[in-house]
């Protein structure tokens, strides 16, 4: 008998090592051929498509800012970045209010940086590095070069990285200065001059949204 | 001298008396008062009517001026005018650099200073172009942060545009202490010295149209935007290009 205790004792080993090692792959540790895209590599991927949205000249405009609108849903957290804006005053919005300030700003937001980046005129971008910043994002590093010269933009990508391992991005600084913070207080005194109510900013960004379809 | 001292000391304590009038009352609801605390805007009813009469002036002179002497002038001028004026800036940079204790700066500036103003009378930068020494800039409110001088609270100045209590009162100390103004005053050019900072003023107002335009259109408070810009971009200047604190963004659930 003492050969089949072994077998036994060999088979509950190999059981125990499957499922230890099936355990790891689950929990999304260290397996080479599962790890997420670096927080570098997924900027360097967004920006060079971003590129290639614009360069593209035959497409309408229309159809330039929808890729651009996709883009940007695909590679930015704007529900996070909108609740961070709103900041203190989100939690006393109701439901429907809030529901409505999503929608509005991520129109916003589309518009704004869609409108910024039709100007695109054959800029390149170069990736210098990344460091990490505080709640366990990165900030990847890039310099926009200018075809027609002129000192390299400074412009630093924060990258969050999501419950589902995806990372996405939360701010843009341009040469160290946060859109996410200046995005945020301007909205902040918005809100602060409607007597705290989020109805005046509601106001404020229908016009806004408005505006730019009509253009 | 004395009687402009007294005057000035005067104009001083009418605004500090302006000021303190019109401060605003700090909301008491918890959610509004800490939106209040963060914006460092107490004077804000002081200030949005003095941004008013800002952007009425620009509008009407100082942008219609800066977009007449863009057109008109060859970018070379253009070029000229804003080396030659950075380098007679130079001084004031090196003073502050040494004040602050930042030697190797300081040393730049300098050579910068040096190799310009012999090679060009400072209307090229060759220091840059040739040797690789980066311009920089200095300020009093720059060294008074340095020096752990809180930043005090945001002001709209007229005419120069935001600044805070700190950088106010750089601005006058740079006034007077600006080697390059004693020099001019004592040479008896102090209207060339002068008629060199409005060029200055026209020249940096010209580089910004695109930029302002661009934010006066994008911006859902203008006011409220170029006030973030300003304390963003100040705290990147004391920093003297070290990388700031980790900080912290938390989103509300």
């Amino acid at each position: 008998m003492p050969a089949s205790i072994a077998t036994i004792a060999r088979r509950l080993y190999l059981a125990a090592a499957l499922l230890a090692s099936m355990a790891a792959l689950l929990a999304g540790g260290g397996s080479p051929a599962l790890a997420a895209e670096t927080p570098q590599a997924f900027v360097d991927r967004l920006a060079s498509r971003a590129i290639q949205v614009f360069a593209a000249s035959d497409a309408s405009k229309e159809a330039k800012t929808k890729q651009f609108a996709d883009l940007l849903a695909e590679g930015f957290d704007l529900t996070s970045i909108a609740k961070f804006c709103l900041g203190r005053f989100w939690r006393s919005a109701t439901p429907a209010q809030q529901g409505e300030y999503l929608k509005l700003f991520e129109e916003m937001i589309v518009n704004t940086y869609a409108g910024r980046f039709a100007q695109y005129s054959g800029e390149t971008y170069r990736i210098k590095g990344s460091r990490p910043e505080a709640d366990g994002d990165i900030s990847v590093s890039t310099e926009i070069v200018s075809p027609g010269g002129g000192s390299p933009i400074k412009v630093d990508w924060r990258v969050r990285s999501q419950p589902d391992g995806n990372n996405r991005i939360i701010d843009v600084a341009v040469e160290e200065i946060s859109m996410l913070i200046t995005l945020r207080s301007e909205i902040a005194s918005i809100v602060q001059r409607g007597g705290g109510n989020i109805d005046g900013l509601l106001v404020v960004l229908r016009a806004r949204v408005a505006q730019a379809q009509i253009r | 001298m004395l009687l402009q001292n007294r005057s000035f000391g005067a104009g001083l304590l009418a605004g500090v008396l302006v000021l303190a009038a019109a401060c605003a009352t700090p909301p008491q609801d918890p959610i509004a008062r800490e939106a209040f605390d963060e914006a460092n805007d107490p004077l804000e009813p002081m200030n949005r009517p003095i941004f008013d009469f800002n952007l009425f002036v620009d509008r009407n002179v100082l942008k219609p001026l800066a977009s007449a002497y863009k057109d008109v002038t060859p970018d070379a001028f253009q070029d000229a005018v804003q080396k030659f004026t950075r380098n007679l800036g130079q001084p004031l940079v090196f003073i502050h650099d040494l004040l602050q204790g930042e030697i190797s700066r300081a040393g730049v500036t300098l050579a910068r200073f040096v190799t310009n103003t012999v090679t060009s009378a400072g209307f090229q930068d060759l220091a840059d172009e040739a040797l690789g020494l980066e311009h920089h800039s200095e300020d009093a409110g720059q060294t008074l942060a340095v020096w752990g001088v809180s930043e005090g609270p945001f002001i709209m100045l007229p005419i120069f545009g935001p600044s805070s209590l700190r950088d106010m009162l750089g601005r006058v100390a740079d006034g007077f202490g600006n080697p390059v103004r004693i020099g001019a005053d004592i040479a008896d050019i102090s209207l060339q010295y002068t008629a060199t900072g409005v060029a200055e003023g026209i020249d940096q107002r010209a580089r910004l149209i695109e930029v302002t335009d661009d934010l006066e259109k994008s911006s859902l408070d203008y006011y409220a935007a170029l006030r973030s810009l300003y304390r963003q971009d100040r705290d990147k200047e004391i920093r003297n290009g070290k990388a700031g604190p980790p900080t912290t963004l938390r989103i509300p659930d």
